[in-house]
C-alpha cells in the first residue's frame, strides 16, 4: 500500500527547477532518440548515464526515467509517417499508422499514438504506484513455459494477417522464425551462422526490422510522387488541431485500451518480455476481439490505440519488477537498475525500507514526464507531420541513408547495414508475391523469446512438455490462446445464423 | 508447363521467387546444422522447418493453376511479373545501395552518401541543380551532427579520413 508521509516528501522533493529542467530535456532527448531508426530506448537511456554521475539520485533518475519514456513513444513517429519504426516496440504501430499515413490520415495517426501512449504511461504508473510488490512478485512467477507460450500468445496473430491467405502468412512467419533462430543457442551451440562472425550472436533486430519495413517500402515510394497517394492538398495539410483532438480518440475503445494497458503492464514486468512483446500480443488480442478486427492493418484507429498504449504501458511494468525486486526486465530497465548502483543504492525491497523517499519521487517524476510527453509528442508529431508534403524525390534517399546509418549506428556495423538491406530486397520480393512482410518482422522479433524459452523447459524439465499443462499460468494461457483463436470464429458464425435468421 | 495430362502454370509470373529464396535459405540452414539437427538446441528449429514443406505446399498451390484442357489464347492472360520493364529504377536503387554499402568503410560517409543520394535524384528525376547540391549536403550535415556530435557514434570515415 502507498505509504502517504513518503509519497508527499517525494512529491515535495521533486518541487525545483533542476528536477523541471531534466524533465523536459529527458523527454525531449528520449523522444528525439526514439524517433531515430536504429537508436533504441537503451541505447538513449545509455548514453545519458555518464550525465548522471554529478547529479543527486533523484535528478539523475529523473532524468533517466523520463528518457525512457519518450524514447518508447518516440519510435511511432517515424513508424507512422514513413514505416519506419524508431524502436522494435512501434513496429506494430507501423502495421496501420503507416497505412492512415497513406490514406492522408497522418495527422489523426499520430494524434491517436500520443494519446494511447500518455494513457498507456500514466495507467500503469499508477499500478507502479499502487499495485507495485503483487504485480512484481505474480511476473516472477513466470518460468520458461509461461514465456514460451507468452511468445506462441504474440505469434498466433500471424494466422490472421495477409490479404486472405492463410498458408502465405504462416509461411513468412516461419521464414521470420527461421532467420530468428540463426546464431549460438542457448545451450552453446551454433545455428547457420553461414560462417559469417556477425551472424554468431544471431540476427540484430533492429537491422531486420528496418529492412523488412521501412527499406522495403522504399521500392513502392520510387514510383509515386508522394506518401499519400492521390488526394487534394488538404489530406496533407499538417494540423496541430487534429493531432489534440485525435489524441483523446483513444478513449473511443476503452475496452481496448484497458485491455492493451493492463496487457502491457503485466508484460513489461515480466523479465526479459518487453515492449515489443507487449504491443504485439496487445495488439492481438485487440485484433480478435474487435468487431473491425478484418480492418487491421488497413489503417484501423484501434490497431494504434492497441499498441501504443501497450508499450508504453510496458514502461511501467518493468519499473515495478526492477524497483521491488531488482531484477531488470529490459537491457534499459538493466541500465537504470546500474544507474542506482552507481548512486550508491540497493534496488529491491532494502530501497523501500532506506529510501521510500526516492522511489516515490520516481514514479510522481513518471506521471510528470506524461504531461511533458504529451507537449513533445504534439510538437514533435505537428512539425513532422510536414514530412507527407515532401516529395518522394527527396524522401527516398533521406530514408534509405537514414535506414542505412540507424542499422550501423546500433554496434558500429557496416555488416548490419549490409543486412537490413538484404532483409530489404526480401521484403521487396516478398511484397510483390503477396507474402505478409509482417509476418516474418513477427517471427524475428517473437522467435528468439520463443526458441530459448523452449529449450530452457526441455532442459529444466527434462524434455517432459507436460509441463505446459500442468503449470497453472501456462495452462490458463493455453486456455486463453485456444480461446481467442476459437470464440471469434463462433461469434463470426451465430452472426451469420441470426442475419440468416433475419 | 505440361506434366502429365495436366498443364500447370503460374497466376503471376514470377510468384515463385520468394518460396525459391527460402527453399534456399532452408537448405543452406539445414546443411549448417545437421550436426545437431536432433540435438535440444534445434527444437524450434524442427518444429519449423518441418511445418515449411507443408505450408509451403499450400501457398504454392495458391499461386498455381492447373488445368486439364489446353490455355486458350483468350484463357492466357496472365498477370505478367513486371521485374525488368516497370521496376528499371527499382533495379538502380538497389545497384546503387549495394554501391554505397560497398563503398561506405573504404571511401567514408561523406562521399558515398553524397553521391548515392545525388544520383539516386537523378535517377528519380530531379533536375535542378539547387535541390541535387542542397539535399545531399544537409542530409550529410544533419547525420554529421546528430550521429557523430550529439550521439557520439562515429560513423565510417574511410581512408581519406573524412
Amino acid at each position: 500500500m502507498v505509504e502517504w508521509s513518503a509519497l508527499l516528501n517525494g512529491v515535495a522533493a521533486l518541487i525545483s527547477w533542476q528536477i523541471m529542467y531534466v524533465l523536459l530535456s529527458g523527454v525531449f532527448f528520449g523522444v528525439l532518440c526514439g524517433a531515430i531508426p536504429g537508436f533504441t530506448a537503451c541505447m538513449a537511456v545509455a548514453v545519458l548515464l555518464p550525465v548522471t554521475y554529478g547529479m543527486s539520485p533523484l535528478v539523475g533518475m529523473t532524468l533517466l526515467v523520463s528518457t525512457y519514456a519518450g524514447a518508447i513513444y518516440g519510435g511511432s513517429i517515424t513508424a507512422i509517417l514513413l514505416n519506419c519504426p524508431g524502436t522494435p516496440a512501434a513496429a506494430c504501430t507501423a502495421f496501420d499508422g503507416y497505412e492512415m499515413t497513406k490514406q492522408g490520415k497522418h495527422n489523426e495517426a499520430l494524434g491517436l499514438a500520443i494519446g494511447s501512449s500518455v494513457v498507456g504511461g500514466s495507467i500503469s504508473y499508477f499500478f507502479l504506484l499502487v499495485l507495485m510488490y503483487p504485480i512484481a512478485a505474480f511476473a516472477i512467477k513466470f518460468g520458461s513455459p509461461e514465456m514460451f507460450i507468452l511468445a506462441i500468445l504474440g505469434l498466433t496473430i500471424i494466422a490472421s494477417i495477409g490479404k486472405g491467405n492463410f498458408a502465405k502468412s504462416i509461411l513468412a512467419g516461419l521464414f521470420g522464425l527461421l532467420i530468428s533462430t540463426v546464431g549460438i543457442s542457448p545451450t552453446g551451440a551454433i545455428r547457420a551462422n553461414f560462417g559469417l562472425v556477425g551472424l554468431m550472436d544471431g540476427v540484430p533486430i533492429v537491422p531486420a526490422i528496418i529492412g523488412f519495413l521501412a527499406f522495403s517500402e522504399l521500392f513502392s515510394m520510387l514510383h509515386t510522387e508522394f506518401i499519400v497517394e492521390g488526394g487534394d492538398n488538404s489530406t496533407k495539410k499538417k494540423n496541430i488541431f487534429t493531432i489534440i483532438k485525435y489524441s483523446f480518440y483513444c478513449f473511443k475503445y476503452p475496452m481496448t485500451l484497458i485491455k492493451s494497458i493492463l496487457i502491457g503492464t503485466f508484460i513489461g514486468a515480466v523479465p526479459a518480455a518487453g515492449a515489443s512483446v507487449a504491443s504485439f500480443v496487445s495488439y492481438n488480442q485487440a485484433k480478435q476481439s474487435s468487431k473491425n478486427g478484418d480492418n487491421f492493418g488497413k489503417g484501423e484507429m484501434e490497431g494504434i490505440v492497441a499498441s501504443e498504449s501497450a508499450n508504453n504501458a510496458s514502461t511501467g511494468g518493468a519499473l515495478c519488477t526492477m524497483l521491488a525486486i531488482g531484477i531488470p526486465g529490459s537491457g534499459t530497465t538493466a541500465i537504470l537498475l546500474g544507474a542506482l548502483m552507481l548512486h550508491g543504492l540497493q534496488p529491491g525491497p532494502r530501497l523501500f525500507m532506506f529510501q521510500m523517499e526516492l522511489v516515490y519521487g520516481i514514479i510522481i517524476a513518471l506521471f510528470l514526464s506524461q504531461i511533458i510527453l504529451f507537449i513533445a509528442g504534439v510538437t514533435f508529431s505537428y512539425y513532422l507531420s510536414g514530412i507527407v508534403n515532401i516529395s518522394t524525390k527527396i524522401l527516398v534517399p533521406t530514408i534509405a541513408l537514414l535506414s542505412i546509418v540507424g542499422s550501423f549506428a546500433l554496434q558500429n556495423s557496416i555488416f548490419d547495414a549490409q543486412l537490413m538491406f538484404v532483409f530489404g530486397l526480401i521484403g521487396w520480393v516478398m511484397k510483390k508475391n503477396d507474402y505478409p512482410v509482417i509476418a516474418a518482422v513477427l517471427g524475428i522479433i517473437l522467435g528468439p523469446i520463443a526458441d530459448s524459452n523452449l529449450i530452457r523447459t526441455a532442459i529444466r524439465y527434462r524434455n517432459d512438455f507436460t509441463v505446459f499443462f500442468t503449470r497453472p499460468v501456462s495452462l490458463v494461457l493455453i486456455i486463453f490462446i485456444v480461446l481467442s483463436m476459437v470464440l471469434p470464429i463462433i461469434v463470426k458464425k451465430i452472426d451469420i445464423k441470426k442475419q440468416k435468421k433475419t | 508447363m505440361k506434366i502429365g495430362r495436366y498443364y500447370i502454370s503460374l497466376r503471376i509470373k514470377g510468384n515463385l521467387i520468394f518460396p525459391l529464396i527460402l527453399i534456399i535459405f532452408v537448405a543452406f540452414f539445414l546443411r549448417e546444422t545437421t550436426h545437431i539437427f536432433f540435438s535440444n538446441s534445434m527444437l524450434m528449429v524442427r518444429l519449423i522447418l518441418y511445418l515449411i514443406p507443408v505450408f509451403f505446399f499450400f501457398a504454392i498451390k495458391e499461386d498455381l493453376i492447373i488445368r486439364k484442357d489446353k490455355p486458350s489464347a483468350s484463357k492466357k492472360k496472365e498477370k505478367k511479373f513486371t521485374l525488368l520493364q516497370k521496376d528499371r529504377i527499382s533495379i538502380l536503387f538497389v545497384i546503387l545501395t549495394l554501391a554505397n554499402l560497398l563503398l561506405l568503410n573504404v571511401v567514408g560517409y561523406i562521399v558515398t552518401f553524397f553521391l548515392f543520394s545525388l544520383s539516386l535524384m537523378l535517377i528519380l528525376g530531379v533536375r535542378s541543380i539547387k535541390i541535387l547540391m542542397l539535399v545531399p549536403v544537409s542530409l550529410i550535415l544533419v547525420l554529421y551532427l546528430v550521429f557523430q556530435r550529439w550521439l557520439l557514434i562515429p560513423l565510417p570515415m574511410g581512408f581519406f579520413g573524412f
